[in-house]
C-alpha cells in the first residue's frame, strides 16, 4: 500500500481479545451493523470498563494551532477524570495521546494496524509505551494485511466504543470524517471545534451539524465535559433497578 | 400552541444526585440513550406491569397507535438510532398498541438545551417549526406520543402541538418513559408512575410533577 508501510514488530503475537457486547453490554443493530466481532488488546483492559470516554481526532497533516487545540482539550478532558481515545496516527491523535500522558490522564489507542504494527514507524515507542501503561486496542489480527480500507473500519469502531467523537480539524476528505458520521448514526455525542465550523472552505461542518453535530468552544466547553453520559459503558442492569 | 396536556410517565432519574439510587437512574439513562436492547426490552416489560395493574388508564392498548417523538437532529438514514421508535417497538410487542406510527419527524436541528446560552435556550416555538408530520394518511382514530425523556416538556408539547394541527380529531395522548428531576437533590425510587401535566406559560413549558 505504497506510503503506508507498517514497521512490524518482532512480537509474540497478542492473543487478548473480547467482544464489543463485553465492552458496552448487548449491541443493538444499529451498532451491530459495523460492529468489529472482535478487539485485541494490549495494556489496562479496565480503562475499557468505565467512562465516560471521548474520542478526539482529526488531521494528519495538522497545523500547530490544531495540534495545540487538541493539548488544550485534552488537557480538560483530563481534569473532568474522561479517558482520552484516539487512533494513533500523526498529527491531532499523536498531539491527543501524548498530552493525555503528560496530563497524568488515562488514554486509549485504536489502530488501523493489527497491533504488532506501528504506523507511523515514528510512533512505535509511543505505542509500546501506551501498550505497557494504559491500553492499545485493534479489531485487526496479528500478521493481517494492512490496507487503506483499515483506518476508516478503525474510525468507525472508534466512533462505537466512545461516548463523543471531537473533531478537532479536518478537511474536506479527511478519514477522520467517516468517525463523525458514524457517531452521528449511532446516536453518539458528535463535537466540532469552533474553528472547524467557521472556516468558509468547509462544507461538511454545516452539514453535520443539520444532522446534530453541536459546537465546542472555549465558552461552552466545561458545561460541554461536565454533561458527557457514560453510554457505552457496560450497564449491567437488570429489573431489580425499579425498585 | 396547546395550553396545557396531560402526559404519562413511568421512571425518574436523577442528573446530579449523590445517592446510589440516582447513581443508578443515570445507569438506567445511560442504557436508554445508547439504545440497549435488553434495557429498553426491560422497560417495556415494566410498563405493561404498570397497565396490567390499572396504571395509566386510556393512554395504551390494542387500538392505539404509537407515535415516536423525533430526537433533536433529522436523521441521515433509516440505519440511525432512533430511542423512542425503539421503545415503541418495544411496547409494541409488551402488547401496548396496535402499531408504531412514525409519521412526525425534525426536518432542522434544535440545539441542545443543556448547551445553548440561557435565553437561547430552544423554545416551544423553535421545536415547532423543526418538526413536521410526515404521512398525513387518513391517522388512526388513537395515538400515543412516546419520547424517551421529558425534561421540561418542550419537544412533547411542540410535537403534540404539531400533530393537533394536522390532525385535529385525533384522541392523541402523550408518554415519556423517563422524567428528568433536575431541581431535587436526591430520588427514593426510579420508578414513579404517574399522570401529570405540561403547561405552555410564559412562552415555555413547564412541568409537573
Amino acid at each position: 500500500m505504497g506510503h503506508r508501510q507498517p514497521n512490524t514488530a518482532a512480537k509474540p503475537e497478542p492473543t487478548l481479545r473480547l467482544s464489543p457486547a463485553e465492552v458496552l453490554g448487548a449491541l443493538n443493530d444499529v451498532e451491530e451493523k459495523h460492529a468489529p466481532k472482535q478487539l485485541f488488546y494490549a495494556g489496562d483492559r479496565s480503562l475499557l470498563a468505565r467512562g465516560p470516554r471521548v474520542s478526539v481526532v482529526g488531521s494528519r497533516k495538522a497545523t500547530p494551532d490544531g495540534r495545540r487545540r487538541a493539548q488544550s482539550l485534552t488537557k480538560a478532558l483530563v481534569a473532568h477524570q474522561i479517558i482520552v481515545v484516539s487512533g494513533l496516527a500523526e498529527g491531532i491523535d499523536t498531539a491527543a495521546h501524548t498530552a493525555a500522558l503528560e496530563a497524568g490522564g488515562s488514554t486509549i489507542a485504536v489502530l488501523g494496524t493489527p497491533l504488532d504494527q506501528f504506523y507511523p514507524k515514528e510512533n512505535r515507542d509511543l505505542q509500546e509505551r501506551l501498550m505497557r501503561e494504559q491500553l492499545v486496542v485493534s479489531q485487526f489480527a496479528s500478521g493481517s494485511a494492512v490496507t487503506p480500507k483499515n483506518f476508516p473500519i478503525r474510525n468507525r469502531t472508534m466512533a462505537l466504543l466512545t461516548d463523543a467523537t471531537v473533531i478537532v480539524e479536518a478537511g474536506e476528505k479527511s478519514g477522520t470524517l467517516h468517525q463523525g458520521w458514524e457517531a452521528l448514526r449511532l446516536g453518539r455525542l458528535l463535537f466540532l471545534m469552533e474553528n472547524v465550523v467557521n472556516d468558509p472552505a468547509l462544507s461538511w461542518p454545516n452539514e453535520m451539524i443539520h444532522y446534530g453535530a453541536q459546537v465546542i468552544s472555549r465558552s461552552n466547553l466545561e458545561e460541554v465535559l461536565s454533561d458527557i453520559p457514560a453510554v457505552t459503558s457496560h450497564h449491567d442492569l437488570s429489573e431489580e433497578m425499579f425498585f | 400552541m396547546i395550553a396545557g396536556l396531560a402526559f404519562g410517565s413511568a421512571l425518574v432519574y436523577s442528573p446530579r444526585g449523590q445517592s446510589p439510587i440516582s447513581a443508578r437512574s443515570r445507569r438506567l439513562r445511560d442504557a436508554l440513550k445508547r439504545g440497549d436492547p435488553q434495557v429498553i426490552s426491560l422497560v417495556a416489560t415494566h410498563i405493561a406491569k404498570l397497565v396490567q395493574n390499572g396504571g395509566f388508564p386510556g393512554f395504551f392498548g390494542g387500538d392505539v397507535a404509537l407515535v415516536p417523538v423525533p430526537g433533536r437532529a433529522p436523521r441521515r438514514g433509516t440505519d440511525t438510532l432512533w430511542v423512542p421508535e425503539r421503545i415503541c417497538q418495544a411496547l409494541l410487542a409488551a402488547g401496548l398498541g396496535s402499531e408504531v406510527w412514525p409519521t412526525l419527524q425534525r426536518v432542522s436541528a434544535v440545539p441542545k438545551s443543556a448547551l445553548a446560552a440561557p435565553g437561547e435556550r430552544p423554545e416551544v416555538q423553535v421545536h415547532v417549526t423543526s418538526l413536521e408530520v410526515v404521512d398525513r394518511l387518513p391517522p388512526p382514530a388513537r395515538v400515543l406520543l412516546v419520547d424517551d425523556f421529558i425534561t421540561k416538556g418542550r419537544t412533547l408539547l411542540a410535537a403534540a402541538s404539531v400533530l393537533a394541527n394536522v390532525f385535529p380529531g385525533v384522541d392523541a395522548r402523550r408518554f415519556a418513559v423517563v422524567r428528568t428531576m433536575g431541581l431535587v437533590p436526591d430520588i427514593e425510587r426510579i420508578a414513579s408512575p404517574v399522570v401529570g401535566e405540561i403547561r405552555f406559560e410564559r412562552g415555555d413549558a413547564a412541568r409537573n410533577p
